[in-house]
């Protein structure tokens, strides 16, 4: 191991605007923010000491409670910035008193925390991520082998799934390479979903990401959040943050009761590592006629082992979802059929179906038969474009990874 | 009146003790006090016309009214004065600028005079209720439909009252099951809690993101955010209660007198004996090595001294005793 000053020198060199980052960042609470500064100021002058470490301490614990009083949209985004830059420096105080590995896992945990709950900083807008590289390059020493050794996955889960060619529903259709043009013309302008195949065989993700010990290579340190529970509509379903090799340990690879998904995770901008392993599809630069605002895109990653489902939901946007490696069985219906899912009354469930439409109950749902369902498998290497607002519902058949685009 | 401390202490609020985190229930004698307030960075006391801060605030801030002070409360560099007559004073404690709370009274009956008898506050509201019985979340006046108001309590962005008759009502932010109806949703006028209907309800405590009911049998109920055990009760799993929970301990055989909340921990009365559950970081339930807590684990006894109250600031826990 180097010595203490050479992790924290690393990290203290990251920063463009050491002055912006202390003196910019603000915060409702103007005493909470002097003690911010003063241990900035300590850093800047190489003078910190255990003092600091509470204090700096305290002031990321206040933020974190702060970033949990109303809705995380409500919530100001000075307050998200003050957690971004209270964030590394408790990284870089934790650092500079000590360095071993302990330390070095905790100051990753709290970078992490900032990518995730905080918002970058103009003057540094990708100081955590590489502050987090940085110490994660020092870590890589985790045992991976220790980890895959331990492929001890028993017990076959059941999916009570029925095989997809004795499954109701018609099959989407599939293109193979489609131009643009064709795709604007047949599905994207008429809003009907398709499965594209051939588009994504080139991505460096395909060959690399199914061997797990290269993930863990890369990612294995750091937290990310899980789902825990079948799917996030039962009572029962809970998020929590862990270390990637330890979702990898017990959900991934382990013979888990309960099922564990990294879902709806924006892995790519948390390890940007990750995303030179795909390619950003051209068919999501589309926009719609008389659409004048910005467009935008949001990159989601899907890990997780056989079994995790997705409700039968909706989402506002046009999403392509990339099967990287392991089969997904998706069924689709179109927004015409939204009076027989049975949509939840609950205001946050507002999207989501009451409905399991691989084994329906049609007692309690009678006007479910009515709705035309859709089925697609979708293999490694595919691609299936779901149009905004269409239902989907998504059940892993195997291990899976898939990257999703959405698109406005 | 003495005042036994442990918890957070880097702004010296607790100015008897130089460390920065008390970890030991450790006294300090105030004199007489009418009103103790705890907020992230100071104490205030307040004593007839007259409140003394401890702590992180402007420079020689102190308070001292020709009117008399009926209650105070804080809430981070906020301390609400509310004074005999229903007006309501606002400190900012960090730069001493001291303005009115502009009245908000909307009274039905012209001619009939009301005026603020009570105040609570959170991070993202305030409330007051007033001498006819009306409630507000400060400035708007919500609708309240129960008996005479005997406590309110104030969370980050949640609120309960109880009423002469025992019913618990909510309102406010839901998303973590503190309003206990089941929903995460938001409410903005107090509702009755249906799941403690029939008991009779003596005391309530609203914390960060939970409540807790003693009933008048001594019976707890707590509900709302488990993160770090705040709610004593025996899974971790799921981390939201949505519907209040009663607390088995000690085989059954107790009998809760008081609770209190801080941020993310909960202090009942047992007794002479308090106990405590939840965050403990900042050793806001004593000497305790544990980070999280829980289940209720004993914090101290004070079978010498005779117990007034217990009380919670945010990251820290205060017992007053005679």
């Amino acid at each position: 191991m180097e010595p203490i000053s050479d992790i924290s020198y690393k990290l203290f060199t990251l920063v463009k605007d050491r002055d912006k980052l202390i003196n910019s960042t603000q915060l409702h609470n103007p005493i909470v923010l002097n003690t911010f500064k003063e241990v900035g100021e300590a850093w800047l002058k190489n003078s910190i000491n255990e003092t600091h470490k509470l204090m700096i301490h305290s002031v990321v614990d206040y933020i974190h409670e702060q970033l949990h009083i109303g809705h995380w949209s409500s919530v100001p985004l000075l307050t998200k910035k003050a957690f971004y830059a209270s964030s590394f420096l408790k990284a870089v105080v934790l650092l500079q008193l000590d360095n071993s590995a302990e330390t070095l896992r905790e100051a990753l945990k709290c970078l992490d925390l900032g990518i995730l709950l905080g918002a970058p900083i103009e003057s540094d807008n990708e100081l955590l991520t590489d502050a987090a590289k940085c110490i994660n390059e020092k870590l890589r020493v985790i045992d991976v082998n220790e980890i895959v050794t331990e492929r001890n996955q028993k017990r076959k889960r059941d999916l009570n799934c029925p095989k997809f060619d004795v499954l109701n529903g018609v099959e989407v259709v599939s293109r193979s390479l489609p131009t643009l043009e064709l795709f604007m013309k047949e599905f994207y302008n008429c809003q009907v979903p398709v499965k594209i195949q051939d588009s994504i065989n080139h991505w460096p993700a395909i060959h690399k990401w199914p061997d797990v010990t290269y993930i863990l290579g890369i990612a294995g340190n750091r937290t990310v959040p899980i789902e825990i529970g079948s799917q996030y509509s039962d009572e029962n379903w809970s998020q929590k943050l862990m270390p990637l090799s330890e979702f990898v340990k017990t959900y991934y690879l382990g013979d888990c009761d309960t099922i564990g998904y990294l879902a709806q995770h924006n892995l790519l901008d948390q390890i940007p590592e990750l995303k030179n392993d795909i390619c950003i599809p051209e068919y999501c630069v589309t926009s719609r006629d008389g659409c004048d605002e910005e467009a935008t895109l949001e990159i989601n990653a899907w890990f997780g082992p056989k079994g995790t489902i997705s409700s039968l939901h909706f989402d506002p946007k046009d999403n392509l979802l990339a099967q990287v490696y392991g089969t997904k069985l998706v069924i689709l219906f179109s927004p015409q059929d939204t009076q027989y899912l049975y949509t939840h009354s609950d205001q946050m469930l507002c999207n989501t179906s009451q409905v399991n439409p691989i084994k329906p109950d049609l007692e309690q749902f009678p006007e479910f038969t009515k709705a035309k369902m859709m089925k697609c498998l979708l293999e490694a290497g595919e691609m299936l474009y779901i149009p905004p607002k269409w239902w989907h519902y998504v059940v892993a058949l195997e291990k899976s990874f898939s990257v999703n685009f959405w698109w406005t | 009146m003495k005042v036994w401390y442990s918890g957070f202490n880097l702004y010296n609020q607790f100015h008897i003790s130089r460390e920065h985190i008390v970890n030991d229930f450790s006294v300090f004698k105030y004199g007489t006090i009418q009103n103790l307030v705890f907020s992230h960075t100071y104490i205030a006391a307040q004593n007839a016309n007259t409140i003394t801060f401890y702590g992180r605030v402007s420079s020689n801030l102190s308070i001292q009214e020709v009117r008399n002070i009926s209650q105070i409360a804080a809430v981070d560099n906020i301390t609400y004065i509310l004074y005999n007559d229903g007006t309501i004073k606002k400190v900012d404690t960090a730069s001493g600028e001291i303005t009115d709370v502009p009245n908000f009274l909307q009274t039905e009956n012209p001619g009939t005079s009301d005026y603020i008898t009570k105040i609570a506050c959170g991070s993202k509201m305030n409330v007051a209720v007033s001498y006819n019985n009306d409630v507000y979340n400060i400035p708007n006046k919500i609708e309240y439909n129960g008996k005479r108001v005997k406590d309110v309590a104030s969370g980050h962005e949640h609120c309960l009252i109880l009423d002469n008759y025992g019913n618990v009502y909510s309102f406010g932010n839901g998303l973590r099951g503190q309003l206990g109806h089941g929903a995460l949703e938001n409410l903005m006028n107090p509702t009755l809690i249906d799941a403690l209907a029939g008991v009779k309800i003596n005391k309530i405590a609203a914390g960060g993101w939970h409540s807790c009911a003693v009933s008048d049998s001594g019976d707890l109920y707590t509900w709302g955010w488990n993160r770090n055990g705040q709610l004593a009760v025996p899974t971790r799993d799921p981390s939201v209660f949505a519907t209040p929970q009663l607390i088995n301990f000690q085989n059954d055989d107790y009998n809760v007198n008081n609770v209190a909340c801080g941020s993310n921990h909960t202090v009942i009365l047992v007794g002479s004996q308090v106990y405590g559950a939840g965050w403990n970081k900042y050793k806001q339930l004593g000497s305790i090595s544990n980070e999280n807590i829980y289940e209720f684990k004993l914090l101290k006894n004070f079978c010498f001294d005779e117990i007034l109250s217990v009380t919670c600031g945010p990251w820290c826990t205060a017992v007053i005793t005679k």
